[in-house]
């Protein structure tokens, strides 16, 4: 019997062994994994973005995914504010503000762009008047108190308004303040140059960003040297990239990735960050042209939570009744005081049987190819359907939906879901029958956000623009349905995380191993 | 008596009886198709919920869950209720296609087949043309154009399929013509459409049904690849491809939502392609005698 039994211990041991062998590998393997960055010893890091620009032009383009990366890293606006409401210099290396706040006088510091042209109040001046030309109405905004942009010698420029102006002020430490050289107009699009801690090497379109480090730069040198942003569209590949140290950081992660960040405890192994300023809220948008009870039974269908629930995030996102994220001073969350059509579906349908409105067709136009806004449809059509609304839900690509929604004059559509900048003064229009794809033109907003803008102190401002939020949430026109925070994973040996100061943009040079 | 009799009718029927055990691809081909078929007239009279309200409080359950046989999306949704109603909208545009495929193919094939060789040059070139475009690519531009859904898709089929069924039709019909009985039919002073219905269509029937059952199968395909694409079918309208289309979003939480829509459709195709492989086998008498 113990002749026939050593035999099987023997082979009991070996197995323990090659167990202990092979749990010894796996361990290595699991530790190597969570080493450093083969990027840190060399003084480099890799991020990802999930959408390629298309156009660098800052001053004709707003979107994010140029935002991102080309503020405050390449081109920089004169001054900065910080999150505690401090401003610190930028391309100006210091300003005075008349007491009317009508003239704004700023010394322009004596730098260089990166490519070793000196800046001059020439460049500033034709970077002010540019941007006072852009096509993009935030941007252009910022300048609808300007009465003149003057150069008062080689290093200073002096600008005065016409009233007091908020938005100018906040516009100068935006991208309506960045400051480019008049010769390199012909280049925005594909290699900008600015002032900033990094200058642009390359750019291959739906490929990857390269930076390295600007050698004249007029503050401390980035820590790291080289970045490269590597686009990757699908947001699941990006997150593999980073769990296999192909990269080291994802700084903007949309919602619909939000729930795989738990379940594959990508929270834990890396650090994760959340910012409202990359964050967006996710809003309805109702045909200005319906009628106005109507328009405000449509919104008690909208479950909130549901929305929220779907994403299986709640920490991410927040209900809300309030076009705004939770950093502006005018945000609430959802609650009855702040939400005046909340959700009740019994009283929806009660309504809507009572008036009739179940014979008015609607449309619900939707996007196919964007999950997050795909999803609240699937959520939103058979709630208006159960309530006995006659709704069609026409579910369009990107293109089409550009053309539909975007370039649809008079609206294209009566109900329809969409996700983007917080900036209420997006929705600025006196006039009802210019309502574009925003469908919402309303006096009375157009003056509350005016009168905000001319407000002189900051308390004021904030009771305006209180004020002008009320007047949208009333016109169930705009219905805002959740906050989406900005989330961001890193690798955990980088830090020096900062929360965007110009607009959404990442401050590389925070960053560090 | 009785038992004696049964093997002298085998003996009298040989080649049936040798192709009977092969064609085992016939019979699963058929069972797996008729099961499909099945699930998707069932769909018409029973849900086991409705696939397109959302239940968020049940999302995500797992297969086995009470009440839901292979759990919820991401939605609370019901997969079965959902593959239920996608079988029929995967049965509907692939048979959509491969019906109208058939039916312009058949026109167009037997055309170039008996009017002459002008006709027949210009239709193989047109169908040569038509086969250097890329399918997925003409399904692409339909649907860019005409917008997508259902019927899109089923256009984009036929403009895809009808080429290979008119090269096909053609070539059969082409050796069937040369037949001496065609030359007896013409002497008899039989016209020529009266001998390629009479004649020539019920001698191709078995390459016709062929062909139609394999690219039933290649539609199903197309279509999830379309759906999967996001330029197929959308909700209200299920379909496979649009199941994993959702379910890709769903991977790294949960898995198996992608594995049940790609399974019905591994199954389906399979099913297809036994069948069309078996109907070949029993259809075609020489191909069987060279396998026999």
């Amino acid at each position: 019997m113990q002749s026939r039994m050593r035999p099987i211990h023997r082979r009991i041991v070996r197995l323990m062994a090659a167990a202990a062998i092979v749990a010894t590998a796996l361990g290595g393997l699991d530790s190597l994994a969570q080493a450093a960055s083969p990027r840190a010893a060399e003084n480099k890091m890799i991020l990802v973005a999930r959408q390629d620009p298309g156009t660098l032009d800052f001053v004709k383009s707003n979107l994010t995914a140029m935002r991102l990366w080309i503020p405050a890293n390449v081109v920089e606006p004169l001054v900065y504010f910080n999150k505690d409401g401090s401003v610190e210099p930028g391309v100006a290396e210091s300003w005075t503000i008349s007491d009317d706040k009508l003239t704004y006088v700023f010394k322009i510091r004596e730098t260089t762009f990166s490519d070793g042209t000196p800046v001059t109040a020439d460049d500033v001046v034709y970077s002010l008047k540019t941007m006072q030309g852009s096509p993009v109405v935030d941007y252009a905004a910022a300048y609808e108190a300007v009465k003149s942009i003057e150069k008062v010698d080689d290093h200073t420029v002096k600008v005065t308004l016409s009233r007091p102006s908020q938005n100018f002020w906040q516009g100068m430490g935006s991208i309506s303040g960045l400051v480019q050289p008049q010769a390199n107009a012909a280049n925005i699009a594909t290699k900008p140059i600015g002032t900033g801690p990094y200058k642009l090497v390359n750019y291959t379109t739906n490929s990857a960003f390269e930076f390295t480090a600007n050698p004249t730069y007029w503050g401390a040198k980035p820590a790291i040297k080289d970045v490269t942003v590597r686009i990757i569209t699908d947001g699941t590949a990006g997150l593999n990239a980073l769990e296999a140290s192909e990269v080291d950081a994802l700084p903007v992660i949309t919602i619909d990735l939000w729930e795989q960040l738990g379940k594959r405890e990508l929270d834990k192994k890396y650090s994760l960050v959340t910012y409202p300023q990359v964050g967006e809220p996710t809003y309805a948008v109702l045909n200005q042209k319906l009628d106005k009870g109507l328009r405000e039974t449509i919104a008690r269908t909208f479950d909130r939570q549901s929305y929220n629930d779907a994403f299986g995030a709640a920490w991410g996102a927040e209900n809300t009744c309030t076009f705004a994220l939770p950093n502006q001073v005018w945000y609430e969350k959802e609650s009855p005081e702040s939400c005046p059509f909340p959700y009740d579906m019994e009283g929806a349908t009660k309504t809507i049987a009572e008036k009739g409105y179940g014979s008015t067709p609607l449309e619900y136009a939707s996007l196919s190819d964007v999950p997050d806004l795909s999803l609240p449809a699937d959520i939103m059509v058979p709630s208006l359907q159960a309530a006995g609304l006659n709704v069609t839900r026409n579910a369009i690509d990107l293109a089409r939906y550009s053309q539909l929604i975007f370039q649809g004059r008079p609206p294209q559509f009566d109900i329809t879901v969409m996700s983007g900048d917080a900036n209420p003064v997006q929705w600025a229009c006196p006039d009802p029958s210019k309502a574009g794809w925003s469908t919402y033109c309303s006096a009375e907003y157009t003056k509350a956000l005016a009168d905000a803008d001319v407000a002189l102190t900051d308390q004021d401002y904030a009771a305006k623009m209180k004020q002008a939020a009320d007047i949208l949430r009333k016109d169930a026109v705009i219905i805002p349905l959740i906050a989406k925070k900005g989330v961001g994973l890193f690798d955990k040996d980088l830090k020096g995380f900062q929360e965007p100061r110009v607009a959404v943009a990442i401050e590389l040079a925070k960053l560090h191993w | 008596m009785n038992n004696s009799a049964i093997p002298a009718v085998q003996a009298a029927d040989p080649p049936t009886r040798r192709r009977l055990p092969r064609n085992a691809s016939l019979i699963i081909g058929l069972v797996l198709t008729g099961i499909f078929l099945l699930v998707a007239l069932a769909s018409f009279f029973y849900l086991p919920s409705n696939p397109n309200v959302p239940d968020i409080r049940h999302r995500l359950l797992p297969a086995g869950a009470p009440g839901h046989w292979l759990g919820t999306d991401v939605l609370g949704r019901d997969i079965v209720a959902q593959l239920m109603v996608g079988a029929r909208t995967s049965i509907l545009v692939g048979a959509g296609g491969a019906t109208l495929s058939l039916l312009f193919g058949t026109i167009t094939g037997l055309a170039a087949a008996a009017a002459g060789k002008l006709t027949d040059e210009t239709i193989s070139r047109g169908a040569d043309i038509m086969l250097s475009i890329p399918g997925m690519v003409t399904a692409l531009v339909l649907a860019a154009t005409l917008g997508s859904g259902a019927l899109t898709t089923i256009l984009a089929l036929t403009a895809f399929f009808t080429p290979s069924f008119t090269r096909v039709i053609r070539s059969a019909a082409m050796g069937v013509l040369q037949e001496d009985f065609i030359t007896a039919a013409r002497l008899y002073g039989r016209g020529r459409i009266f001998v390629l219905a009479r004649h020539v269509l019920p001698n191709i029937a078995g390459v016709m049904i062929v062909q139609f059952t394999l690219y039933f199968a290649a539609g199903i395909l197309t279509e999830a690849g379309l759906s999967y694409l996001g330029v197929g079918v959308h909700r209200p309208s299920i379909s496979w491809g649009m199941m994993l289309n959702e379910a890709q979003q769903q991977v790294g939480v949960s898995s198996p939502l992608a594995i049940w829509p790609g399974f019905a459709i591994v199954l389906l195709v399979l099913g297809l392609n036994l069948l069309g492989d078996g109907l070949r086998d029993v259809l075609d008498p020489k191909l069987s005698r060279r396998r026999g």
